[in-house]
């Protein structure tokens, strides 16, 4: 197969390696706490445990990635044998799986970057060697009992490349509930491979030269199919399609030929597949009439024996107009010999002109109707069924990004339009009404178009399950992990920001926070921690919240260290719990007496508040000594997209974030009040809030100056306010955010910029920023008074 | 060690466009008063009107703020503040000339702009040092003679990276 197409292969592969153990992953370790719990394992788990070793070996092996092959086959064996009752889940077997997982993940790696397996030799013999401890101390210990495990290829050569299995596994799994949304997605991945299948069948036949390439891929797909079929529990279609792997491995190895004969039989088999599917999607289980008849057929092939010599069914050549066939004999074979291409294409060609209706199946079939659904037989599509399936599709990322861009550009290109100095002042019926519609539809768009690129927090969640695992036993601490929100769904840029700060966290908490079993018997908590991840909508932003019943944050060994290290000046009475706590994200802070190889070091805070503030959020940490603490990441919901509020400063505009706005008024001359240093304070409503004066702040000349001639808004972030003074308000507007040039860089309270409907530029304010600031001058200002005094 | 690297990001510049040759006597030049300068063209990418500039804080004096280009948001950066001479107030002949170096696209203000010529390398000789003022001369890449008169040309990559070198170094 050509250089390309290998290599999505291969990154196909890596993907959905990945997936399926990010998947069964934290399954393995609930079996584990179940098996400890209550002394037996669900099967289900298990089993989808046991498939992802094999299905990822079946991948392994048929492209030569034989460590992984290796790796994967002892792991199945292994697996086998708990899940047949051999011997039970024990801890060390579940470290294994886990070690497992854990090579697997760096060979995944590995072809990702470099395309093979290769290297890593010392962890795959010692995995290998383990496993096979394991697998050889069970059957020693149980001679003869149980079903026989499917046999193991010759070792020292675990799964050499695309040997067809001895035995089609699977034969007697337990009926097991796959989810709906498994078979959907297994049903619209077998399309796609029968699809190319015939395709590249279609293709061999024409063009028999190409055959070598051609083949090989075939041959991949027929057993990407047949493992599929395998996961799911489907035993006709796997069957079959052995069969056919069979053929096309010997096909491969140049035992046979290639015959339009043996062509033929392959596409019918892929025909009667399909049939299959549908009838899968249709909630049935698959059932092929004449899969024993095929495979019969296939093995012959396989075997070598000339197609010209078998029987083969009649009704392989049907034209398909929805006539039902007519028997031919067995010699219609030679007959179609001399035209080679065209009958078979013809009969594939309408295959696909109808759109994979049935060809080939048994028309006839009124004399047995049980094995195919009779209805197939009126041309359904074998699709995936658009009714229960939600249908997806893959999208290049970089397609969605300009998507998203454009979309953007179209709200400002709607501003521009709607708020044109052309049309200011014009009474308009008609253009406002039609104005107003696009600005809805606009608004529509949008939504959709955030939405996009919108995925749950689960996987992310889930992937804690393992760390926690790990974490857990090297601290020697129990953990209960608990998940709450996590179908709450985020802008992927902020997913793969987020996975970082949440291991930090959740290292912090299992290593600092929670106490050890004794020290919380001895606080008269529960010998368990408590660790719980959870995800909801607030406001405009998303929370992500950590919570862990331990020890919770001290106060005053904080302060300590904080002096320590200089960065706090005196005692820190005066600084509240939450400027206090804010300390352990600066770099190298932490309290940790000791540098254990998890934490310690101090770096994790400082990292978590850098990937946070990356994707424009923030975090907070509340905590009570002796209960617990909590982090909390706040992440604006939208990157792009904010409510915003315009404001006039002498001749500039500004643009202040909605959400951040509590409320603005104008000033009585009165209830401003100028504190000796300087800085002005008003009273609202018993609070007192001070006075940042946007002109003196960016340098620009104002229209007013007075306090109570402007407009004073408030505005808020963290739980701190303060109050901006502006000259006018403008307007309320849909902001587009633009990033500053990176010349310009990076400027003090200004977090944006954007175009205004008249062309012009509004810097938007960092309200966080700014108000920062203003409390850091508060303090130092309040501490040189303090020492004049 | 800064002017090294220009030199050479410009040299590379140079060998990737295909008809650098053409391009690379061609100098578009613009008035500052009466002085007249030239720029390369090869990293001109428009001129446009002057429009609405937005003020940003925190910038040495000399860059304006940014104008909106087509939803690009540009930083503006005045000419004749650059050489430290006094601002002028714009009319309708000031022009910004946008420039893109380094993916990165800066405007100059200009008060007038002139034409695009042709001054072969044998026209143009080094430039000559200016007392005082080092640090400006170091924008000039050479002086040009195109039919008696002479045309100070400057190199667009040291105005605008040492920009930003001494705005870093104001900002610190």
């Amino acid at each position: 197969m050509g250089d390309q197409e290998l290599l999505e292969i291969l990154q196909l592969i890596v993907v959905e390696g990945n997936e399926m153990i990010d998947e069964v992953e934290p399954q393995l370790i609930a079996l584990q706490q179940e098996e400890d719990a209550a002394g037996s394992v669900d099967m289900d788990t298990l089993n989808a445990v046991f498939r992802l070793f094999h299905s990822i070996k079946g991948s392994a092996s048929s492209l030569e990635l034989n460590n992984i092959a290796s790796v994967t086959h002892k792991a199945e064996t292994l697996l086998d044998m708990i899940r047949s009752g051999k011997t039970k889940l024990s801890g060390h077997f579940t470290e294994l799986f886990l070690k497992a997982i854990d090579l697997l993940r760096l060979y995944l790696e590995r072809v990702d970057q470099q395309q093979n397996d290769e290297g890593y030799e010392e962890e795959r013999d010692a995995i290998v060697g383990r496993l096979i401890e394991a697998i050889e101390s069970v059957s020693s210990g149980t001679a003869g009992t149980g079903r026989e495990t499917p046999a193991a290829p010759a070792d020292g050569t675990a799964a050499g490349p695309g040997a067809a299995e001895a035995a089609p596994v699977e034969e007697d799994l337990p009926a097991m509930k796959i989810s709906q949304e498994m078979m959907d997605r297994f049903i619209q991945e077998a399309n796609e491979l029968l699809d190319e299948t015939e395709g590249h069948l279609l293709e061999l036949e024409r063009n028999p030269d190409c055959q070598g390439e051609t083949t090989a891929e075939v041959f991949r797909l027929m057993h990407s199919f047949k493992g599929n079929c395998g996961l799911v529990g489907l035993d006709d279609p796997g069957r079959l399609s052995h069969g056919a792997e069979s053929a096309l491995q010997s096909i491969k190895e140049g035992k046979i030929p290639v015959t339009s004969e043996t062509i033929a039989v392959l596409l019918k088999v892929i025909d009667m597949l399909r049939e299959s599917m549908a009838d899968v999607c249709r909630g049935g289980r698959g059932r092929i009439k004449e899969h024993e008849e095929f495979g019969k057929i296939l093995e012959r092939i396989a075997a070598g024996e000339s197609t010209a010599d078998l029987q083969l069914p009649g009704n392989l050549f049907n034209v398909d107009d929805g006539i039902s066939s007519v028997p031919y004999a067995g010699t219609m074979a030679k007959e179609i010999v001399p035209t080679p291409g065209k009958k078979a294409v013809g009969n594939t060609d309408s295959a696909s002109a109808d759109s994979g209706s049935n060809s080939g199946i048994p028309a006839e079939s009124d004399s047995d109707p049980s094995g195919v659904d009779a209805k197939s037989q009126e041309s359904s599509k074998p699709q995936p069924c658009a009714s229960s399936a939600r249908s997806a599709i893959r999208v290049d990322l970089d397609k969605l990004d300009v998507l998203i861009n454009l979309v953007g550009e179209l709200v400002i290109a709607q501003a521009m339009v709607v708020s044109n100095p052309d049309v200011r002042g014009l009474h308009l019926e008609n253009f406002d009404k039609a104005a107003h519609h696009l600005g809805r539809i606009i608004g529509d768009l949008q939504d959709i178009a955030m939405s996009v690129r919108m995925i749950p927090l689960s996987g992310t969640f889930r992937k804690m399950i393992r760390v926690t695992h790990d974490l857990a036993r090297k601290a020697g601490k129990k953990v209960q992990l608990n998940f709450v929100g996590e179908e709450t769904e985020v802008d992927k840029t902020v997913i793969e920001h987020i996975g970082d700060p949440l291991v930090h966290m959740v290292r912090n908490s299992i290593d600092h926070g929670l106490e050890s079993p004794e020290g919380r018997a001895a606080s008269g908590k529960d010998a368990t921690g408590t660790l719980t991840l959870e995800a909801r909508h607030e406001g405009g932003e998303v929370w992500i919240l950590i919570s862990d019943d331990g020890r919770g944050l001290d106060r005053e060994k904080i302060l300590e260290k904080a002096r320590e290290k200089g960065l706090v000046k005196d005692d820190g009475a005066e600084m509240s719990d939450d400027e206090v706590f804010r300390i352990i994200f600066e770099p190298g802070f932490s309290t940790a007496k000791q540098v254990t190889d998890i934490s310690g070091r101090g770096v994790g805070m400082d990292v978590v508040r850098k990937n946070i503030e990356k994707i424009k959020g923030r975090v907070s940490v509340r905590s009570e000594k002796g209960k617990g603490t909590t982090v909390i990441m706040h992440i604006p919901l939208t990157l792009a997209i904010i409510d915003g509020m315009l404001i006039r400063v002498g001749n500039s505009k500004f643009t202040v974030p909605t959400l951040a706005i509590r409320e603005s008024f104008r000033a009585e001359p009165g209830i401003v009040t100028v504190l000796p240093d300087g800085h002005e304070v008003v009273k609202i409503r018993d609070e007192l809030l001070p006075v940042l004066r946007l002109h003196s702040e960016f340098g620009m000349t104002p229209e007013f100056t007075g306090l109570h001639e402007g407009i004073l808004i408030v505005v808020k972030s963290h739980e701190h306010c303060l109050c901006l003074f502006a000259d006018e308000i403008l307007g309320q507007q849909e902001t587009v955010i633009k990033a500053l040039s990176d010349y310009v860089g990076k400027i003090r309270g200004v977090s944006g910029c954007t175009i205004l409907g008249n062309g012009e530029v509004s810097l938007i304010l960092d309200v966080g920023g700014l108000i920062d600031k203003a409390q850091g001058n508060g303090r130092d200002k309040r501490k040189n008074n303090d020492r004049k005094q | 060690m800064a002017e090294k690297k220009v030199q050479e990001a410009l040299g590379d510049d140079f060998s990737d466009e295909g008809d650098e040759d053409t391009q690379k006597d061609k100098f578009l030049t613009f008035y500052i008063d009466e002085e007249e300068f030239g720029i390369a063209i090869s990293h001109i990418t428009e001129i446009v009107g002057l429009q609405r500039i937005t003020e940003v804080p925190d910038m040495p004096p000399y860059v304006k703020g940014v104008v909106n280009l087509r939803g690009n948001v540009i930083p503006v950066i005045d000419m004749r503040m650059r050489f430290g001479m006094e601002p002028r107030k714009y009319d309708d002949r000031t022009c910004l000339i946008i420039v893109n170096i380094d993916s990165q696209s800066i405007g100059f203000v200009v008060d007038r702009v002139h034409e695009v010529v042709d001054i072969p390398e044998e026209n143009i000789s080094a430039p000559p040092m200016i007392k005082g003022e080092t640090a400006n001369s170091r924008y000039i890449k050479g002086m040009g003679k195109v039919e008696g008169k002479v045309k100070i040309l400057l190199d667009v990559a040291v105005l605008v990276f040492s920009e930003r070198f001494e705005a870093m170094a104001n900002a610190v």
